[in-house]
């Protein structure tokens, strides 16, 4: 769980854009497939025909079947909590970069709005393009700090968005001084 | 016994179903390892509620389907035998 500043309030949560999870459980797809392939495979070159099982072959095959077809399921729910919890945070008031690596690695950085330097997006490739995905570098004024946000969809509108708050929290903090 | 001590040629191979209960058995306890990081993860870092929870019913709907038919298979072999 995040923890907000009072009156704080949550303008855009972005994830990596949804291509990039199929892109990544896609491999899922052919392992899934490995049963019926061996079946086939079997079947076609007669590949055990030496070898007999006493019993009922087909109830051992939908038993390892199943084994494996579950191992492939937990795969891809792994892979989607590393999607589904990998999440920049853009409030009014700071940006929250949460980075989830596998299951046992994750790295949350903080940076006020108006520490903000420099923003740039990078749309590279003909799969980025078409679905209109890329990767945001924010530089910041702390000399260590730079962070990138990768594979996020609409990546400008991002950046437009992430500065219209920028300038309203530098607005903010000059009435501030000028209070004082 | 793999392979009835009569017959030399074709032998027919035997698994026994205990065999097939333990392989299920330690997939079991792995994949409850597993779950458990899962749901730990969905409940302290998840940000909405909905999300995971859909997330959970699919994940253990889809989960006990398959472990229910490979029951359901090792048991019908077991007859089979």
């Amino acid at each position: 769980m995040i923890k907000l500043d009072e009156n704080e309030k949550i303008i855009l949560e972005i994830r990596k854009h949804w291509f990039l999870l199929v892109a990544e459980s896609f491999f899922l797809v052919f392992l899934a497939t490995i049963p019926f392939i061996v079946f086939k495979g079997i079947s076609i070159t007669g590949f055990l025909r030496f070898i007999t099982f006493q019993g009922s072959g087909t109830s051992l095959y939908v038993a390892i079947s199943s084994v494996w077809l579950l191992f492939v399921w937990v795969t891809f729910f792994v892979i989607w909590t590393d999607y589904y919890l990998d999440i920049l945070i853009i409030t009014d008031k700071k940006v929250i970069d949460i980075e989830q690596k596998g299951l046992f690695y994750r790295e949350i950085s903080t940076f006020r709005l108006d520490k903000i330097q420099d923003i740039t997006v990078k749309v590279n490739g003909l799969i980025p393009t078409f679905f209109g995905f890329g990767d945001i570098y924010i530089q910041t004024a702390s000399e260590e700090q730079s962070f990138a946000a990768k594979g996020v969809p609409h990546p400008d509108k991002i950046k437009w968005q992430i500065q219209d708050e920028q300038n309203k929290a530098l607005d903010e903090l000059r009435h501030v001084w000028i209070r004082k | 016994m793999f392979f009835p001590s009569n017959t030399t040629e074709h032998a027919p191979i035997v698994i026994p179903t205990h065999f097939l209960w333990v392989g299920l058995l330690a997939m079991l306890i792995l994949f409850m390892i597993i779950s458990t990081v899962l749901v730990y993860h969905w409940v302290t870092y998840g940000y909405k509620a909905a999300t995971t929870s859909i997330a959970g019913i699919v994940y253990f709907s889809g989960s006990v389907l398959f472990v229910g038919i490979t029951m359901i298979a090792i048991i019908s072999y077991g007859i089979s035998l």
